[in-house]
């Protein structure tokens, strides 16, 4: 059992790290071009790039990747980072795996899919609070973040003044 | 700005490299650092 527990441990570890360094140097090759920035082989991913490059999506998938990375990598919000870096992670899929006519570009597309999924299964329990089905609004501003009841005043002064 | 004429999809390969390099140096670290603290929580301070 504890063999089966050290494994799980330092495969996600790997996965993570993997993931996290993966988006950080792709977002950091962007803005400060160790390597030529890839550009899809095919058209549709060609033209779909060019689209995003004009629209300003793709500096701000650029931007997702950093912070998403980061958060990675480092182990810090990797809930929160895992969220950030969906959309990228889902669009990079689709667009390697179905579109682009490369296997080694196929391959990365749909490896980082999975490993994406396993990390979002093994940080599952922090998003099942998300699937609450009556969800009452609990506002950041409101000190215990509680909604106040109208129907049923706490205070004193609330029942005078109602009654 | 992106040069949109000069596909370089090896470019990738890169990213890999840099990726599981960290993936092993993370795992390595992630092991040194859970036999230090198991030796400190036999051997250290009582």
């Amino acid at each position: 059992v504890s063999v089966m527990k050290a494994f799980e441990r330092y495969a996600l570890v790997f996965v993570r790290v993997y993931l996290g360094g993966f988006n950080l140097i792709s977002g950091l090759n962007y803005f400060f071009e160790f390597w030529p920035q890839p550009v899809p082989h095919d058209p549709t991913g060609a033209a779909y790039m060019s689209v995003t490059l004009h629209l300003g999506l793709f500096q701000m998938a650029k931007v997702l990747e950093v912070l998403g990375g980061t958060s990675l990598l480092f182990g810090i919000s990797v809930p929160f980072g895992l969220v950030l870096l969906f959309p990228v992670t889902m669009t990079v899929f689709v667009m390697n795996v179905f579109f682009s006519d490369l296997i080694h570009v196929r391959i990365s597309g749909a490896r980082n899919f999975c490993f994406h999924l396993i990390l979002l299964a093994a940080y599952a329990r922090y998003y099942l609070p998300l699937l609450a089905l009556r969800a009452p609004v609990r506002p950041i501003w409101r000190p215990g973040g509680a909604e106040p009841s109208l129907s049923q005043p706490r205070s004193r002064e609330g029942m005078v003044h109602n009654g | 700005m992106v040069d949109l004429t000069n596909p370089s999809p090896l470019v990738m390969t890169h990213f890999e490299l840099v990726a599981f390099t960290a993936g092993l140096l993370g795992v390595v670290v992630t092991v040194i650092f859970d036999r230090a603290t198991h030796y400190w929580d036999r051997h250290g301070r009582k």
